[in-house]
């Protein structure tokens, strides 16, 4: 399982690393990282999934971007010859949506995986580049999904007005908006109030409960999701399923810490150890 | 040199244009883009954007915070469009009570406070690499520090970012 992004961070190289997460601890390699929102925040959640699990490992290829974007270009440069060895699941997240770079790497990675998972800055640059149907799982929040419904948006800041309007009362709507205009993959996780589990544009399945209304203001809950997902999927436990069991570890796990909307995700990513013990009793 | 005259195709996905008055100003800004990093050429801008500015720089879309910063500082006048689509930035936000916090969204940025204090206690979304750096630079500061640490946002999640703060001291303004 390979996780690949930027981290905002002063780091003018590409490192590529093992993930671990002891106490509050987060390395990538000999890399200590602080968790945030972000890809921090997902590999961390990751982490959590695995150490209840055993047996596999969590790499991620990361360089430094506060925004400037060279990080990403830089990225994007050692993907293009990179030798990554076959994987279960490859996730890109946080980085700039720079879509002819992002269209020089893709191919390379999809030939490297089974499961091709995208949130956050590749994920605008997938639909942006018209290559939503070439991964396999989107994780977008509703505001993202007005982004993939618009049909000429490259970035959700474009979203025409009527689809914000409408994306937290109309999700069906929308989800069937993007899923004839192209821009999503065979299977979505939609986050929101209640997590939607979405098969080739329709609704298979529903995660409502348990019900923590603050962290929809808690940055890094959506990564947390997508972190836990990918390392379900990279356990093999069918696509359907890992969806539905990320929806309910990572409510559970947010239930557990007991959040406020000035809670930091680090306190929900560490309660994701007794999450998982709950939804498997 | 600028490229005005170049015929060759190239992919025009996720660009920008920024249209300006005369070839005058498109050099000027073309050096100045150039001068801070940023990878612009010389073209024509379509005819649905012509409206009063006849000649244009394609940028990179989701540059377009960074790129409004440098610009904002010279006197010249210019205007940014997406090239795919007719829309402007989103300007619309929507603001949720949850406690004793405010929410507000700009469609993919959510940024909380609390309202007694005027403190970021939250940001969540986005998927450009600023949004974790300015995410931790943004929380525990006031709403009046956060406009400052905005100015280190480039991308057009940023740009949200920067909606949802002027809206939350709007709010805090009309207490």
């Amino acid at each position: 399982m390979l996780v690949i992004g930027t981290v905002p961070i002063s780091l003018d190289e590409v490192i590529v690393g093992e993930v671990s997460f002891e106490g509050e601890k987060l390395k990538v390699g000999s890399l200590t990282l602080p968790v945030n929102l972000g890809v921090t925040a997902l590999i961390a959640a990751s982490s959590q999934v695995l150490k209840v699990t055993k047996g596999l490992t969590l790499k991620a290829i990361l360089t430094g971007d506060k925004g400037e974007g060279k990080g990403t270009k830089r990225l994007f440069q050692y993907l293009k010859t990179a030798n990554i060895s076959p994987q279960k699941v490859i996730c890109g997240h946080y980085m700039m949506p720079y879509v002819d770079e992002f269209k020089g790497v893709f191919p390379h990675l999809r030939k490297r995986t089974k499961w091709m998972v995208a949130d956050a800055g590749v994920m605008y640059a997938a639909k942006a580049a018209g290559m939503a149907k070439e991964f396999d799982v989107f994780t977008p929040d509703v505001g993202e999904l007005a982004f993939l419904a618009d049909e000429k948006a490259t970035h959700p800041a474009y979203v025409k007005r009527i689809l914000f309007e409408m994306d937290t009362q109309d999700v069906i709507s929308l989800i069937k908006k993007a899923y004839v205009a192209q821009n999503i993959p065979r299977y979505l996780l939609v986050k929101g109030k209640e997590d939607l589990i979405v098969e080739n544009g329709k609704i298979v399945a529903s995660v409502a409960e348990p019900t923590v209304e603050a962290m929809e203001a808690i940055g890094g809950t959506g990564d947390s999701l997508v972190g836990i997902l990918i390392a379900l999927l990279a356990l093999g436990i069918p696509v359907r399923q890992a969806m539905i069991m990320a929806a309910r570890i990572n409510r559970l796990a947010g239930k557990l810490a007991c959040p406020t909307p000035a809670t930091s995700i680090t306190e929900i990513i560490l309660a994701i150890s007794e999450a998982i013990k709950e939804v498997l009793k | 040199m600028l490229g005005f005259l170049k015929k060759k195709k190239k992919e025009l996905t996720g660009k920008g244009l920024i249209l300006v008055e005369n070839v005058a100003n498109a050099m000027a800004i073309e050096r100045l883009l150039k001068e801070h990093g940023f990878q612009v050429r010389g073209v024509a801008p379509p005819l649905h954007l012509r409206k009063g500015f006849d000649l244009a720089l394609e940028c990179e879309l989701v540059e377009q915070m960074a790129i409004e910063r440098v610009l904002n500082k010279t006197k010249i006048p210019y205007e940014i469009a997406a090239l795919t689509t007719e829309e402007r930035p989103q300007e619309l936000t929507k603001v949720k009570q949850l406690g004793e916090y405010i929410l507000i969204r700009a469609v993919n940025m959510k940024l909380a406070f609390d309202p007694k204090t005027g403190k970021i206690v939250n940001v969540s979304g986005g998927g450009c690499p600023d949004v974790p750096f300015l995410a931790q630079n943004l929380v525990g500061k006031t709403l009046a520090e956060a406009k400052k640490i905005m100015e280190e946002g480039y991308s057009l999640c940023a740009y949200m970012l920067n909606k949802a703060v002027y809206k939350a001291l709007k709010l805090m303004d009309q207490k």
